[in-house]
């Protein structure tokens, strides 16, 4: 499965770029990883420049993602979202939910 | 005492008489009339004379009833040349009230009159059972039930294939007791046989103890040939026709219109207005829908994305727009997801299939897991956040119909989408 997941620190943030098609096959993992910084207390933006394909599946771990944020007081962005993913999170009626940034590095200023 | 009296000519003209069709009911009748007043007339020595005469009566209105399958409407055509007066072979063709059409072929052992006695029984046997059970598979263990209780003669058999077919999901269930393999043309040229899974019929009770297991086919835009072995039964006499040949006659004949594609096959073996060698039997089921994409597989989270592929590239062909090819994957992909997360728990079978039909694409997903009841489930309100249960909003909001009608026999579940082209 072309699914990419890499974490990076910048400071008290967690950067996880995600790339490629995101399904049931890989959205579990995903959201362990996020949840997992999450739960280290790491603020979290998510990078979906290179995501190709978002199924529900992984729509749920980015919605997760959010709650567990909200739950701990800490802060969760998405950034430079593809037109892919963009589709997919319109047509959840989550692109007014999640925090959105144009670019990687907006969401990363303080 | 022959065993071929006249009640089993009325058995068998009753039968006929009972199928055919509306406009030419008077005549049929005429001539049912007469064969009642023939008999009358005879004493016991002339009865041979008569007999003959109505054998040969039976003859011709089957051959003649037959025939009115052929009216080019419906998908299903059956031929019989009987290679003496009246066959041993039999087919049917049974419009159901619930909209399938129940279909089986046979071929009584023997010739003559105590096959025709026993292809009648089986004709009335099968068209009796075809309106009211829906599973081949059963409705032969209940034949062979039938047929033994009835005490066929020592070395008697028949070898049968049931079926039910869907003509608006384009799949059939067959079941196969001792006969000769179906054969099921594909669109791309390639051949699959469903051979049978238990002995013939009417040789003992205990042989068909339960129903025949059954195989459920996509017909996928096909044609399927059902024949006796008369069609491919050497006898070293003149042009048998090998299993080989019949296929490449198929594929020879596949682009004809039914009735002329069954000439076709039948015209190699019988000179024209020779009687065949043996009787022949020949009966097409036919999908003519003309799926863009059928797609059959076992199917589990990481095949996900080659199905999607899949889809792609179907679109592609089809010179759907980029948004188009994007929303029904996306559809596809949340079906395919449900089944997989809530039919099967994992993995399972599925058919996928996409046909253009005008300005509309439209989707069609199969599968085998426990039914359920889709309709009955709440809609999911997309303002309400929480993770999944988004699969269903999803297909909702870029196809423009989604429904789950009955599934085909021997299915689990069907979910029909579509979407109206731009």
């Amino acid at each position: 499965m072309t699914m990419s997941l890499t974490i990076e620190r910048r400071g008290q943030i967690a950067l996880v770029r995600l790339g490629g098609e995101i399904d049931l096959s890989n959205s579990m993992e995903i959201r362990r990883e996020i949840s997992a910084c999450l739960q280290d207390r790491w603020d979290v933006v998510v990078d979906l420049a290179a995501v190709g394909y978002i199924d529900s599946s992984g729509l749920a771990g980015l919605v997760e993602g959010y709650q567990l944020a909200k739950r701990y007081g800490i802060r969760f962005a998405l950034a430079a979202v593809s037109p892919a993913a963009l589709r997919v999170l319109k047509l959840a009626r989550l692109d007014t939910v999640f925090a959105l940034f144009d670019d990687v590095e907006g969401a990363l200023a303080p | 005492m022959a065993a071929w009296s006249s009640g089993h000519i009325y058995q068998a003209l009753a039968w006929a008489h009972s199928r055919q069709m509306s406009d030419s009911q008077d005549h049929y009748r005429r001539q049912l009339d007469r064969i009642v007043e023939m008999s009358r007339d005879f004493g016991a020595s002339g009865l041979d004379v008569a007999m003959r005469h109505e054998i040969a009566l039976a003859a011709e209105i089957q051959s003649r009833l037959r025939s009115a399958h052929a009216d080019g409407r419906s998908p299903l055509l059956g031929v019989t040349l009987p290679a003496q007066d009246i066959s041993g072979d039999f087919f049917e063709i049974v419009e159901r009230s619930d909209g399938l059409t129940a279909f089986a072929i046979g071929d009584v052992a023997g010739k003559g009159v105590e096959a025709a006695r026993l292809m009648a029984l089986c004709s009335s046997l099968y068209r009796q059972k075809a309106t009211e059970e829906p599973s081949p598979g059963r409705l032969l263990c209940q034949m062979n039930q039938a047929l033994c209780r009835a005490g066929l003669p020592d070395g008697s058999f028949v070898t049968m294939i049931a079926g039910l077919f869907d003509a608006a999901s384009g799949c059939a269930l067959l079941a196969n007791a001792g006969h000769e393999p179906a054969l099921l043309g594909r669109r791309d040229g390639r051949f699959q046989a469903f051979g049978a899974a238990v002995p013939p019929l009417g040789i003992a009770e205990e042989l068909i103890a339960r129903p025949v297991p059954e195989d459920f086919l996509a017909l996928a835009g096909g044609c399927l040939y059902l024949f006796t072995d008369g069609l491919t039964e050497a006898d070293g006499q003149g042009p048998a026709m090998g299993e080989q040949e019949l296929r490449r006659l198929i594929l020879d004949a596949a682009q004809l219109p039914l009735a002329l594609r069954a000439e076709a096959l039948l015209g190699r073996l019988v000179l024209p207005g020779a009687a065949p060698r043996d009787d022949l039997t020949l009966l097409l089921v036919e999908d003519r829908r003309r799926p863009l994409l059928s797609r059959r597989v076992v199917l589990n989270a990481q095949g996900l994305e080659a199905n999607r592929h899949a889809v792609r590239t179907v679109c592609v062909a089809a010179g759907m727009s980029g948004d188009l090819q994007d929303e029904l994957i996306l559809a596809v992909d949340e079906a395919c997801q449900n089944i997989l997360r809530h039919g099967y728990g994992g993995a399972g079978e599925v058919v996928l299939e996409i046909l253009l039909d005008g300005r509309r694409v439209a989707v069609q997903l199969i599968d085998f897991a426990p039914h359920v009841d889709m309709m009955a489930l709440p809609l999911r309100d997309p303002d309400e956040l929480r993770p999944g249960g988004l699969g269903l909003h999803f297909i909702r909001s870029v196809m423009d119909e989604v429904d789950w009608p009955p599934p085909p026999p021997g299915a689990g579940n069907l979910l029909r989408m579509s979407k109206f082209l731009p």
